[in-house]
């Protein structure tokens, strides 16, 4: 049985580096002396669509029992989608609440949600990373962030 | 040489005067600060505190300017050891074995060479900037860019080949990375690629957010388990010093990164990144057992951050005898210099012989300090991972988010961030290494604006590259690993029965 998941990347690459050869197409080549923007991105659009079609190939050839890699559990897979989550909400609020309650909430998110954590521990580690970290980017070295409705 | 002796002896006496030894522990604390910080960069941090050395006096404006830059190298070990984040982009090779070494409870020995290492390796290279600067400095000149195409053609391959694991895989991962680094305006027609219409990546995708979302973030994902574990070091913490037996192991490592990072160092526009990935290529090849690179190998600490730190004495030889500045830190502190009415180039050694062994001088005396500073802090750093990974995780993501969202002020960085983090996740996973993805993204516009520039000379003969002696063996070397390398693994595929 060959191996599910190099078959799959394989196809990726090959998708991506034919997607990359097709749009570098479109640009400007220029002449041998006097290479255009398109000469890089073709050859790299060449070389992974070459290299994918080597994965599937390689993939393919592969013994029986060849070693898949383990794909994770549901738990693990809920965890990864909630710190996903968290981190993209936190972007997106970044310049709305101001940096240092995107920082309580990110990290109060984190630990009850992601860490299954204690309301009390998640609130009192949230609130002391956000002032040691507006203490030290703001304060000690200076670094502008965004501030919210309410200054901070 | 007795000269240069009496010459170092009265550049130590102006660099240990109290003023000028306190600019100097201001600015390797700072860099160190800066170093372990990712996101912010000794650039930045130098391009900060450059106003504010125009009421200093020459002398200690550059000690100070120069022990950012030195001081970032030995920082940026520590969050690639500890959490698998680069701290500097010389730190990337580190976290390779470093990281392993921590989840095998080694921190301490891991920063501990680290610290020492780059001590050795800054040190030793301050001897070859005394001795070769402007020896080196006609060499640098002998580089155009044939050869620095042949040197980056070099140095993807062998990170593909020599790295371990699948060699297609690596190399996969090594052209992504260019073509990543393509995404943008072209450096030299300034036509608009990938973009898709989007204003914001008419500058490219930013190799800060795509280095903290590969390592850092992606490791994040990657050790959701250790909630229940409790810890990601799955090993008892051991000594916080290297044994007698990693030392052994080190010595000739040492010596060796020492010259591969000055030497590279010289070479404008090669880049600390090449320099600490040769010198990790260069020691894993030459190791009896490199089976072991990759998996916590003490030499594979010890080669790239002594590299980086050697680099540092070697970027300062184009700039010094030549005024060329082979970096951006090095612009700055070109800026530092003409600001106070010093121009470096070929006379700086005999018109300004005072300030150049007072920078000199300070660079070993700063080595020092840094060492000072850095190894009692190593049991510091190690108490850290005993913190349970519950609680340190969500540190480690701020970190990312700070570091990535403090570097360009985006929030769309933010969210290449989080993108890369996925990628990175999924690529290891699957085994796709992400190293050579990054050195990929570092190395391709300078292949690109080479390989231009050389078609541009050759009126796109492509025999250049053979013409010219240096770039012809570059290439060679990268062919004879190839083939090499190919001939090896077919030897150990089982034949057929």
């Amino acid at each position: 049985m060959p191996s599910r998941s190099d078959v799959w990347s394989g196809l990726f690459w090959l998708a991506i580096g034919l997607g990359v050869v097709g749009w570098s197409a479109t640009f400007p080549f220029g002449r041998l002396s006097q290479p255009g923007p398109a000469l890089l991105p073709i050859v790299c659009g060449a070389i992974l669509a070459v290299l994918g079609a080597a994965v599937i190939v390689s993939a393919l050839r592969r013994p029986t029992g060849a070693a898949a890699p383990q794909a994770p559990g549901r738990p693990e897979v809920w965890r990864i989608l909630w710190t996903v989550v968290g981190v993209a909400a936190a972007a997106l609020l970044l310049e709305r609440v101001g940096f240092t309650t995107t920082l309580f909430g990110l990290v109060t998110f984190l630990l009850l949600v992601v860490a299954g954590r204690s309301w009390t521990l998640a609130v009192t580690y949230a609130a002391l990373a956000a002032i040691a970290c507006v203490t030290i980017f703001r304060f000690i070295l200076g670094v502008e962030l965004p501030r919210g409705a309410l200054g901070f | 040489m007795v000269d240069a002796l009496g010459l170092l002896a009265s550049g130590f006496a102006a660099a240990l005067t109290p003023t000028n030894l306190g600019y100097c522990l201001i600015g390797v604390t700072t860099g160190t600060v800066i170093g372990v910080l990712p996101g912010i960069g000794p650039v930045t941090t130098m391009a900060l505190l450059l106003p504010a050395t125009y009421a200093l006096d020459p002398t200690g404006a550059i000690i100070m300017l120069a022990g950012i830059y030195y001081g970032s190298q030995y920082g940026g070990s520590t969050t690639s050891i500890l959490v698998n984040i680069p701290g500097e982009i010389g730190s990337i090779v580190t976290l390779l074995d470093g990281y392993q070494m921590a989840r095998q409870g080694r921190a301490g020995a891991a920063l501990a060479i680290a610290a020492i290492g780059s001590f050795i390796g800054g040190t030793l290279s301050i001897v070859g900037l005394i001795l070769l600067a402007p020896t080196l400095a006609r060499v640098a000149i002998a580089f155009g860019p044939p050869e620095f195409t042949g040197l980056i053609v070099l140095g993807l391959l062998m990170v593909s080949y020599l790295g371990g694991g699948s060699a297609v895989k690596a190399t996969i991962m090594a052209t992504a990375g260019v073509f990543v680094s393509t995404i943008g305006m072209d450096p030299v027609s300034r036509f608009t690629r990938f973009t898709g219409g989007s204003t914001t990546l008419l500058d490219g995708v930013g190799l800060v957010p795509v280095s903290i979302g590969m390592f850092g973030l992606a490791e994040v994902l990657a050790n959701v388990h250790a909630m229940e574990a409790g810890s990601v070091v799955t090993s008892r913490i051991t000594k916080l010093w290297p044994s007698t037996a990693e030392w052994l192991q080190c010595r000739w490592t040492i010596l060796r990164s020492t010259v591969l990072g000055f030497v590279l160092g010289v070479l404008p526009g090669a880049g600390v990144v090449l320099t600490t990935f040769f010198a990790y290529v260069l020691e894993k090849r030459l190791s009896k057992h490199p089976e072991r690179f990759g998996h916590g190998a003490i030499e594979g600490v010890a080669a790239p951050e002594t590299a980086n730190n050697a680099a540092t004495a070697g970027v300062m030889v184009p700039l010094l005898a030549l005024g060329v500045p082979p970096n951006l830190a090095m612009a700055m502190l070109l800026g530092a210099f003409i600001v106070h009415g010093i121009q470096p180039g070929p006379f700086f050694f005999t018109q300004h012989a005072p300030l150049f062994w007072a920078i000199v001088a300070s660079m070993f005396v700063g080595n020092l300090l840094l060492l000072i500073l850095n190894l009692p802090l190593v049991g510091l750093w190690v108490r850290l991972l005993r913190v349970p990974y519950t609680i340190l995780f969500p540190l480690i993501v701020v970190f990312c988010f700070i570091g990535t969202y403090t570097q360009s002020n985006s929030v769309v960085e933010l969210f290449i961030m989080l993108v890369f983090g996925l990628f990175g996740y999924a690529a290891g996973k699957l085994g796709y290494p992400s190293a050579p993805f990054l050195l990929g993204m570092v190395l391709g516009p300078m292949l690109e604006t080479n390989l231009r520039q050389s078609l541009l000379i050759s009126q796109g003969d492509f025999g250049i590259f053979l013409a010219h002696p240096i770039a012809a063996t570059l290439l060679a070397i990268a062919l004879v690993v190839v083939v090499a390398s190919v001939l090896v693994r077919l030897r150990r595929q089982p034949t057929a029965a």
